[in-house]
């Protein structure tokens, strides 16, 4: 059985270079290779990919679980395999949560992992890079583990990055100013931080806010 | 006569995007890839080799470092910087420094890739226009003084205003100041969006 796949990444040489690997194997059919998401959106209902190849860094302002939730309402089918710029433990367990099958760092040797991958996840079954495997185990022993970066909590973070503060943000969310404190409590415990400054930094750095 | 090309990037894809773009270009010769400098510099190709491509992002190497050890040790080759990540101030730092363009990876890159690569072998500078329109960015209050820089930092690694003013021998006063210049000079209202912004604009690299 062919296998077709479509291709986004915000860097040419990537998706050429990926291309490059995939073309060594018969059953691997790439059906589609994109530089904007808007673009591969609109193509996926006629190409109907099994699998969806998709850099992290594809559209500016838009964190890598909203990208999956967003590939996923227009191919609802498709296996959605991330290839990530950060080496992030902790996000493995949200992107599956939100629906994603396999997650892949740029750093990996990828001629071995990608095909290994698509063909993992056409099994059905998840798939982590080995780099990304052991960075997940490391991220579920520490006690940063456990909580879910939800809709609420990422919509809360890009509040403060653009300046509101916990009251203006209850007020604006409706909610008592004590919910506001709770959650980043918990954001900082995700991310680490000591401060909420330190918090909009890190999370700044990983693509949570633009 | 060909251009003979190399690049030293770390993530595989790359490389091989690399040689699949340069393949079939007339008179441009791709002699391989590396992940690293040290292995380019120690390699065959290293001494016949006139133009480098060199990533802006190789793990734990600064962009101007990478320059100046590959021009070390090569000092025929013409470097052309492959961003992902640069600044406008890394984009002034490393042209300052002597590499002859800089092509940003965000960009459709195959086409402006051989043209980079016939102006650096020819001795020219050449910036995509994405690496133009951030090399433009660069405006001279964004230059932090030291002091500054340091309060910035100290802010992203999460310390409280206490811990700064010890960590630079410092009155609390004086860091309260400092955070309020960078609030001027970011043109925001908060501390949190102090740091926000700093990352947008490269000031916080790496290190947050």
């Amino acid at each position: 059985m062919t296998v077709r796949i479509v291709m986004a990444d915000d860097m040419d040489l990537a998706l050429e270079g990926m291309r490059a690997i995939l073309r060594q194997h018969d059953s691997f059919q790439v059906t589609g290779a994109y530089l904007l998401l808007s673009e591969m959106l609109q193509a996926l209902v006629e190409l109907r990919p099994n699998v969806i190849l998709v850099g992290d860094k594809i559209e500016p302002g838009l964190d890598v679980l909203a990208l999956v939730e967003r590939i996923q309402q227009a191919a609802p089918r498709a296996r959605i395999v991330i290839l990530s710029n950060l080496s992030d433990g902790l996000i493995v367990q949200e992107l599956f949560t939100v629906g994603a099958a396999g997650y892949l760092y740029k750093n990996d040797p990828l001629s071995l992992c990608l095909v290994e991958a698509i063909q993992t996840v056409m099994r059905g079954r998840p798939y982590l890079s080995p780099t990304a495997n052991s960075e997940y185990l490391l991220a579920m022993q520490s006690e940063r583990a456990g909580w879910q970066l939800d809709a609420e909590a990422r919509e809360i973070l890009r509040q403060m990055a653009r300046g509101y503060r916990p009251q203006e943000i209850a007020l604006r969310r409706n909610v008592p100013v004590r919910r506001v404190y709770s959650v980043c409590e918990r954001l900082r415990r995700r991310f680490g931080a000591e401060t909420n400054i330190q918090l909009i930094a890190l999370a700044a750095t990983e693509g949570f806010l633009f | 006569m060909g251009i003979n090309v190399v690049i030293v990037d770390d993530q595989d894809i790359i490389r091989l995007g690399v040689r699949q773009s340069l393949g079939d270009v007339p008179h441009i010769t791709f002699l391989g890839g590396y992940s690293d400098v040290s292995s380019f510099c120690r390699s065959a190709a290293a001494q016949r080799t006139d133009v480098v491509l060199l990533d802006d992002s190789l793990p734990d190497t600064d962009i101007v470092q990478a320059y100046e050890t590959v021009q070390e040790q090569c000092p025929n080759a013409a470097v052309l910087i492959l961003g992902s990540q640069m600044s406008a101030h890394d984009i002034h730092r490393v042209i300052g420094a002597g590499a002859l363009g800089v092509v940003c990876k965000n960009e459709p890159v195959q086409d402006m890739l051989v043209v980079g690569i016939r102006h650096a072998h020819a001795g020219q500078v050449y910036l995509s226009p994405s690496a133009a329109l951030i090399a433009g960015r660069l405006e001279p209050s964004l230059v932090l003084t030291p002091r500054l820089d340091q309060v910035l930092h100290l802010m992203a690694r999460g310390c409280h205003v206490q811990e700064i003013a010890q960590e630079l021998s410092i009155t609390d006063r004086a860091v309260y100041n400092a955070r309020k210049r960078l609030r001027e000079i970011l043109e925001v209202d908060t501390n949190e969006q102090i740091v926000a912004e700093a990352v947008r604009r490269g000031l916080l690299r790496g290190d947050g």
